[in-house]
């Protein structure tokens, strides 16, 4: 039996933190000061040795703690996901994620499928099964992307001129991108065709396009369709800055894309009246909803910004997957709060609304492309992640999949690691909402999961 | 020539200043009682003094104003010690302070510790104090070993409640002389073969004065032996004699090795462990290995 003073006492520097963590939030005017500590931070990141870790992030999150360095936090909260991932890559350097190294046919067997699965994943841990470690290379999956896309949601403006009539009808929010805005003309062209076209007579319908491609969407103006622009690209970008949106406007907001045809309410189309009885009805519902058929915040979601517990798409699911990765998440998160005896709802699928879509999606064909300025660079970086390996571990980069396996089109690399990213999610989701995750389980999600989503 | 306004302000000021500084590091002192109590536990009044008078002076000296800094210089007299401003990489960054104009703040040392350094900076001040004491008392004083029992808890839980006693040999301060009583019941009702734990008592007084211990090491064919020394007995030969005696008790036949954990700050037991025939083997995390082949 050892005796109450044995093993080495962490206590000294555990007392000093505290006199750091008090310092940093009794001073005053530390403006100047706290913008050096942040340099500091980050010079001891870069130069970090292994048992450092934990002082360091003490450190940083005695300054998140700190009111004065809102401006910076931005760059401190960048500097923490840096220190946990190479608290992960120090603890199992082999993380990565293998499956099938299909070649492009094998992927896309004909037909109209956009969005094939990969096949025979597995995450490589260190510890077999590990599903902390399957949280942690998760992480390093998101981060890898963060760290090679930009994503800035965009400043924007309150949308208060709207006339009280269309306050009272959720607004519309469509994320939308390439083909120069064609698609958006033809809709418009069809307002009979297209359920949002009709309803911008009484909604306020904004789209969310990329900085890159907004001169594409000013020839709508005409239409009063806003635009609302945000630096980044990829489905999980337009998405997280559709939530940030609704959040600005603080009202119950609808988000679809551009080809909903259709939206019924107990199958018949939904009028004006019941437009604005919906908007009234979501202002109970939990922060996100989806709508039948798939429900799952596929093709149509319902936000609810009054709800308390806020949810957003990870920008980094940039092809594929956004929407199902984001159900995931609030299933897994609603389980969490259930654990921390705090249990909120999340998100639900509503039963008496259906969404109408156009599923005539062409043949999808293995077509080059060509992506330019800062989204090809960040596609050709994104594509050289060797985190995604072949099942006897060939990094599963463009030059092999374009050189070995006929890929001609960088986007179905990415949409080929969405997936995966996808699968791993659901295998994470299955076991913490099994009932059987432990405490460690749980701080792993929070660390791990629920900073690409919150 | 200046205006009487001012001559009469500047005193005045200084001398609100000066009681400003003081509440503050007492309100510092009052709350790490209720806060962090394992930083003023055990420590006698005219200690508690020394380092309100330390926190002051180096308030003054550094010319920190700010009620930010002053409570973190305070703070760290108790936490770390009242000399902690002499351990040389802070005493680089306080050197700022005293230059003309200068804009110092206590982050400028919060900044550049690592925790490492935290530890060293408060075993450089025990040893500091220490042999500043040692000038004054160095008489030796004889002791013997008695099995640890639970008449010992009360004593036990005072002598390594001292900042110290804990902080030089690595220790956790304990939470209280109810889990040392027991913890001590605990090993006499559930005795370990080869695990032996002793009182050091002083032969004259049959005062308390330390705890030591041998142990069969689970995993390595060797024998272990640890020890402490409450803090106002210190530098008066005690640890040397328990080392000794534990030698003995061991007795000429053992065949094992015997080696010591010290942490690698712990400069007195380093000297103590070499007085009694231990060599250095190894050195990690901080932590000093010794062994002593040949005994007796």
């Amino acid at each position: 039996m050892d005796d109450p003073s044995s093993g080495r006492s962490r206590k000294i520097a555990e007392d000093a933190a505290t006199v750091v963590r008090n310092y940093l939030g009794l001073s005053p005017n530390k403006n100047l000061t706290a913008t050096q500590l942040i340099d500091e931070l980050e010079k001891k990141i870069k130069a970090i040795r292994p048992k450092e870790h934990a002082a360091v992030r003490e450190g940083c999150l005695a300054i998140l703690a700190c009111k004065h360095v809102l401006g910076d936090l931005k760059r401190l909260n960048e500097l923490l996901l840096l220190l946990r991932e190479r608290e992960i890559l120090e603890s199992c350097p082999k993380l990565c994620i293998t499956f099938q190294d299909l070649a492009w046919d094998d992927y896309y067997t004909g037909g109209n499928i956009k969005y094939p699965d990969v096949r025979a994943l597995q995450a490589k841990c260190c510890k077999p099964n590990d599903i902390v470690q399957k949280m942690q290379l998760f992480f390093l999956l998101q981060n890898d992307r963060r760290q090679k896309c930009t994503f800035v949601p965009a400043s924007i403006s309150d949308f208060n001129d709207d006339d009280e009539e269309k306050k009272k009808c959720p607004a519309l929010l469509i994320p939308s991108s390439g083909k120069h805005g064609k698609w958006l003309g033809e809709a418009l062209a069809k307002p009979k065709e297209f359920w949002w076209v009709r309803c911008l007579e009484f909604c306020r319908v904004i789209f969310l396009v990329s900085a890159d491609e907004a001169a594409d969407y000013e020839q709508f103006a005409k239409w009063k369709i806003d635009v609302v622009t945000y630096t980044g690209f990829g489905m999980g970008c337009g998405r997280a800055a559709g939530i940030a949106l609704a959040k600005k406007l603080n009202r119950v907001c609808m988000m679809t894309d551009d080809r909903t045809v259709d939206l019924f309410w107990n199958e018949t189309s939904v009028t004006k009246d019941d437009m604005a009885n919906l908007a009234k009805a979501f202002r109970k519902a939990p922060f996100i909803n989806g709508v039948l058929p798939k429900g799952e915040l596929n093709i149509l979601t319902i936000i609810n910004p009054a709800a308390p517990q806020h949810v957003t798409f990870s920008p980094f699911f940039i092809a594929s997957k956004e929407d199902k990765a984001l159900h995931l998440f609030c299933k897994m998160f609603e389980a969490y709060l259930n654990d921390q005896k705090a249990p909120c709802p999340i998100s639900r699928t509503s039963g008496n609304l259906r969404v109408g879509f156009d599923g005539a999606n062409p043949n999808y064909e293995n077509t080059a492309a060509k992506y330019e300025g800062s989204k090809g660079e960040a596609l050709a970086k994104v594509t050289k992640c060797d985190l995604y390996k072949s099942t006897d571990e060939v990094p599963l980069v463009w030059d092999y999949l374009k050189g070995k396996k006929g890929f001609l089109n960088l986007w179905d690399a990415i949409k080929m690691q969405d997936s995966a990213m996808y699968l791993l999610l659901k295998e994470i989701h299955d076991h913490l909402t099994s009932g059987k995750a432990s405490a460690e389980d749980w701080d792993a999600f929070d660390a791990y999961i629920r900073p690409w989503f919150t | 020539m200046p205006s009487a306004a001012f001559v009469v302000r500047g005193p005045q000021i200084q001398a609100m200043e000066a009681e400003y500084r003081k509440h503050i590091i007492h309100t510092v002192a009052w709350n790490l009682r209720i806060s962090a109590p394992h930083a003023i536990a055990g420590l006698s009044p005219a200690e508690v003094e020394l380092r309100l008078q330390a926190a002051l002076h180096g308030a003054i000296r550094y010319n920190l104003t700010d009620p930010a800094d002053i409570e973190a210089f305070a703070r760290l007299c108790f936490v770390i010690g009242p000399y902690f401003d002499r351990y040389e990489k802070f005493r680089r960054a306080f050197a700022a302070a005293t230059q003309p104009g200068s804009n110092f703040s206590m982050i400028e040392v919060l900044m550049v510790a690592t925790p490492e350094d935290w530890c060293r900076a408060a075993q450089a001040d025990i040893l500091l104090r220490s042999q500043e004491q040692s000038h004054t008392s160095a008489e030796r004083i004889p002791i013997r070993l008695e099995t640890l029992a639970p008449h010992h808890a009360e004593a036990w839980f005072q002598g390594v409640s001292h900042p110290d006693v804990w902080r030089l040999g690595g220790l956790q301060p304990p939470a209280s002389a109810k889990d040392v009583r027991d913890w001590i019941e605990g090993t006499r009702t559930h005795p370990q073969p080869g695990n032996y734990r002793f009182a050091l008592i002083t032969k004259q007084t049959g005062t308390f004065a330390g705890a030591a211990r041998i142990w069969k090491s689970q995993d390595e064919d060797c024998v272990y032996m640890s020890y402490w020394v409450v803090r106002d007995q210190w530098s008066k030969g005690i640890a040397t004699q328990a080392v000794r005696q534990l030698l003995v008790y061991l007795g000429p036949g053992i065949t094992q090795p015997v080696r010591l954990k010290i942490d690698s700050g712990n400069l007195p037991s380093l000297r103590v462990a070499e007085k009694c025939g231990f060599e250095a083997i190894s050195t990690e995390s901080g932590i000093t290995l010794l062994e002593r082949r040949h005994h007796g």
